[in-house]
């Protein structure tokens, strides 16, 4: 390697090493931060390593009140969007997929429309309802919504994932006997199952990270973002940071599971446009 | 268990395009007939109505004299070799030649009997277990015509099965699917845009032209007796060659002018042709049916040669007639220069002449 | 295009639209629904008549026009340094060196980190005790903490709040840019590079005009959501620096007003309806430019 090449090589490292460290130093910060014992967040001047570390702020945080109901919370209302989603989206974009009608840029087209309108818009009059309809405050409510926001995703997603398995499979399965349902369950579903699995972790993150909505259609079953939310202004700062790094640990590890499926999401995403 | 395809009148169309026009067709039961025809002229659309793939707009599809053109596929007695192979690649080589059965419901040691026998036909039997990505394309090939054959199909149709293969393996399988068919005995219907395979393979060849039918005939009939203009330029290699040419009658003898040299004619065409005395014909003859001379003389027409290239087993000239270029096929040991004027001899019996306005042959035998 | 579609597609007449209509189903009750009923609740009051009363109080009340300032304050800034960090970054991994996919994936983290918890990793930062003013201390360049987040010093707090949402959606915009270098052909690189065009010369002549349509994409999908910056302020700097969306929860969720937060929510949508617009006609019409 010559010296231009050589310094070339360095400088590329040195600004992706840069970059990395600037995406990774916040997260190591607020994993700190979580396992500091209490007293030491307050102190002046503060080492950047605590003395030692301890459980005692996430115990605190898991033990204060309404925390664990809204974890499970947040479980819940995601499992569930995760399959009205799914239930809902998927043949969707199977249809996307696989058939040509009328309407089916119009459909695209719409569907990626939805996501531009701000939560609020959604969210506040949906509230107002959920009243009339006995939904308000309750998980299933808040998953519908999520369900909303999730579903232009859902449906590119699929359509991806469907658009990747070869419509000659399905077209051989009819020739050797299988109905157009069994051509779809015996071959196409299971070759689209692992692409299937990341739209749900994908969805399910969705879930689990929001808050806006969260916040404005619950008063007592709240999820985690929302209780996070609602107590911030009364939470001492120990509370606050056990609670993001919380929020971030299934959410990171989600994202890592299905990294190879993020660039097929995005990537159809904006292919669409 | 080989049953005839009759398609009456079938149409389909995707938007405003008609792919099949309205088309009659017989598939005698054990005939191999090719599709035949350049990409988009509809004769993969007309295999997937007869698959049931696609459903048809208008007309009628029977298989073995039953009306099958409501039926799903799976209850049409046919089997297909798509393309792709389309194995399926989450199940074993096993699996997926066992597929259509266990749909079938066929008891479990009469399946593995039935797949044992058809991979040892095909010599896949070694490459039971494994799965498809762990083949090559010709072994995938092989694998999607045992599935296919495994189901004792009254029909077999086949789409373009060797176009992925590369031309080696073309040629063995080429010969092997004759061999196979003969042994087998389906029905079978074949879609290729490769005349060769389609001279090679075929009982009869449908030569296809924007969703109709333009001949369908036997190889031989097919490449020495074009039915048009189009059939002669798309089947074989060189494409044949075609020259302006004028009936003209002296003294009750009928010739054909080219420029200002005259052919002559088959006897037995004559009567016919006196009729057209002054008409203009589009002569059209294949390059192994041209005797080349080194000298232009009495009786042979004169000609310049542009490109001479040796293929072989044959020297292939490319030389110019007055406006026209032709493609003339001789000996490799003819020692001919590019700039050369060479005479040629058009052989007698092989002449076709096509109207000049339908492009069609005239009707002279 | 649309034989040939309709060639490689199926053309089953029904099943298609049955396969929709759980979402078109959906679509209308969770969407368009609420769509409507975010206008009515805007424009008529309980009585039921039209009236303009709720976007008059919107406007007189004293937060509106700082909400609004910053909202479109943050979004100015926020999204185009987001689009140059993306777009280093996304042709850094995609210079193709030995570990770039790791990168990558590194790059991508903060895609899994919502906003809420985006907030509250930067205040562990930016705090009175946090870890910047430690870091500070310990190089020997203050003795006491700087108050980044105060209502005394609304611009740092405010660099405070762009810190935190350029790390969290810088991401995003990186795997779009990444997506649609991916799409570009080798042939053209290999060909600018025949031609001489090599490093900056590459980029600049051949690789963002290809990336264009990437481009924008990124940026109105960023701009939208750059507009509905909520969590991250409210987490990081309370009620310090208001913003339209936070006004749109304070309203609902405090005041129990849903007609001034729909008011909220329908000048969000109007704002970003214009956003959209604006760019695609800018965009377009440099497009035009280009090509005639």
């Amino acid at each position: 390697m010559s010296f231009p090449q050589l310094l070339r090589r360095t400088l590329l490292y040195m600004a992706v090493l840069t970059f990395a460290l600037w995406v990774l130093v916040p997260i190591f910060f607020i994993g700190i931060s979580s396992f500091t014992p209490r007293n030491e967040i307050y102190l002046w001047p503060k080492s950047i390593i605590p003395s030692h570390f301890s459980l005692d702020t996430m115990r605190f945080f898991l033990n204060s009140y309404g925390v664990l109901t809204s974890l499970l919370n947040s479980v819940w209302v995601a499992l569930l969007t995760l399959a009205f989603t799914l239930a809902v989206g998927a043949p969707a974009g199977y249809a996307v997929a696989r058939f040509y009608f009328r309407g089916r840029e119009g459909f695209r087209l719409g569907i990626l429309i939805t996501r531009m309108f701000p939560t609020a818009l959604l969210a506040v009059p949906l509230a107002v309802t959920f009243i009339k309809w006995g939904l308000y405050d309750t998980l299933i409510g808040v998953a519908l919504i999520h369900t909303a926001m999730a579903l232009p995703f859902a449906v590119i997603i699929t359509t991806g994932i469907f658009m990747g398995v070869p419509k000659d499979l399905e077209e051989a399965a009819m020739t050797l006997g299988c109905s157009r349902f069994g051509a779809f369950a015996r071959v196409a579903l299971p070759l689209a199952l692992p692409g299937l699995a990341a739209a749900a972790m994908f969805t399910f993150v969705i879930s689990w990270n929001e808050v806006f909505a969260a916040t404005i259609l619950t008063v007592h079953n709240r999820t985690l973002p929302a209780h996070i939310l609602t107590t911030i202004q009364a939470s001492p700062l120990y509370f606050r940071f056990a609670g993001g790094f919380f929020m971030i640990l299934p959410a990171l590890f989600f994202m890592f599971l299905i990294r190879r499926y993020l660039f097929h999401m995005w990537g159809g995403a904006t292919a669409e446009r | 268990m080989a049953a005839e395809i009759r398609l009456e009148k079938v149409r389909k169309t995707f938007g405003k395009v008609v792919a099949v026009k309205d088309m009659d067709l017989v598939v005698e039961p054990k005939e191999f007939l090719v599709l035949l025809g350049p990409s988009g002229c509809g004769k993969t659309t007309t295999l997937r109505c007869i698959a049931g793939l696609e459903r048809v707009d208008q007309g009628k599809v029977f298989i073995g004299g039953r009306d099958v053109t409501a039926l799903a596929p799976s209850k049409r007695g046919i089997a297909m070799v798509f393309q792709s192979y389309a194995v399926f690649p989450h199940m074993t080589v096993a699996q997926n030649i066992a597929f259509g059965l266990r749909m079938r419901h066929t008891p479990k040691e009469e399946i593995k009997k039935a797949v044992k026998e058809v991979a040892e036909l095909l010599q896949i039997d070694e490459l039971l277990d494994r799965y498809p990505s762990q083949l090559s394309g010709g072994q995938r090939q092989r694998v999607a015509v045992a599935r296919a054959l495994v189901m004792r199909p009254e029909v077999l149709l086949m789409d373009e099965p060797l176009s992925n293969l590369d031309a080696l393996l073309r040629l063995q399988m080429r010969a092997e699917l004759k061999k196979l068919h003969r042994e087998v005995g389906t029905t079978t219907v074949y879609v290729t845009h490769d005349q060769i395979e389609a001279l090679s393979l075929g009982d009869r060849i449908a030569v296809m032209r924007e969703g109709e039918i333009v001949q369908l005939d036997t190889p031989n009939e097919v490449y020495d007796k074009p039915a048009s203009v189009f059939v002669g330029g798309f089947i074989g290699t060189p494409p044949m060659n075609f020259l302006r040419a004028e009936v003209k009658s002296t003294d009750g003898e009928v010739y054909l002018a080219v420029g200002d040299f005259s052919v002559e004619v088959h006897e037995e065409w004559q009567g016919k042709l006196k009729d057209m005395a002054g008409k203009s014909l589009i002569l059209g003859i294949r390059a192994e049916n041209i005797e080349v001379r080194s000298t232009p003389g009495e009786g042979a027409l004169p000609a310049q040669v542009v490109v001479s290239e040796p293929l072989g087993s044959q020297q292939l000239l490319t030389v110019q007639v007055g406006s026209d270029v032709l493609k003339v096929a001789t000996s490799p040991d003819l020692a001919i220069r590019p700039g050369q004027t060479i005479g040629l001899v058009l052989t007698k019996g092989k002449i076709r002449l096509f109207d000049e306005a339908t492009q069609k042959a005239l009707k002279l035998d | 295009m649309n034989t040939r579609l309709r060639q490689v597609l199926g053309t089953d007449t029904f099943l298609p639209y049955w396969l929709l209509l759980p979402t078109l189903i959906f679509i209308g009750i969770f969407f368009l629904m609420p769509l409507f009923n975010a206008v009515i609740l805007a424009f008529r009051s309980d009585e039921g008549v039209f009236t303009l009363e709720y976007f008059q109080r919107m406007v007189g009340d004293v937060r509106f026009i700082e909400a609004l300032k910053y909202t479109f304050f943050l979004a100015l800034t926020i999204v185009p340094i987001q689009v140059i960090t993306a777009l280093a970054m996304a042709l850094l991994v995609n210079a193709g060196f030995r570990g770039s996919r790791f990168f990558l994936y590194i790059f991508a983290l903060p895609l899994g980190i919502s906003d809420l918890a985006a907030g509250l990793i930067w205040l562990s930062i930016f705090t009175q005790h946090g870890f910047l003013n430690s870091i500070l201390y310990s190089l020997g360049i203050i003795d006491k903490p700087i108050y980044y987040i105060s209502y005394q010093n609304i611009g740092l707090t405010f660099l405070a709040v762009v810190a935190a949402e350029h790390w969290r959606a810088t991401a995003i915009v990186m795997v779009i840019l990444v997506a649609g270098l991916q799409m570009i052909s080798k042939d053209y690189l290999e060909a600018a590079e025949v031609l001489g065009a090599r490093g900056w010369k590459k980029i600049w002549y051949v690789i963002l005009p290809l990336l264009k349509p990437s481009l924008q994409s990124a940026l109105i999908i960023r701009t939208i959501f750059a507009l509905q910056t909520f969590a991250v302020v409210l987490a990081l700097a309370g009620d310090i620096i208001p913003v339209l969306a936070g006004e749109a929860y304070f309203w609902h969720f405090f005041y129990r007003n849903s007609h001034i937060a729909s008011a909220y929510a329908v000048l969000l949508m109007v704002i970003s309806i214009g956003m959209t617009w604006f760019y695609l006609k800018f965009l377009k019409s440099r497009m035009e430019v280009i090509r005639g």
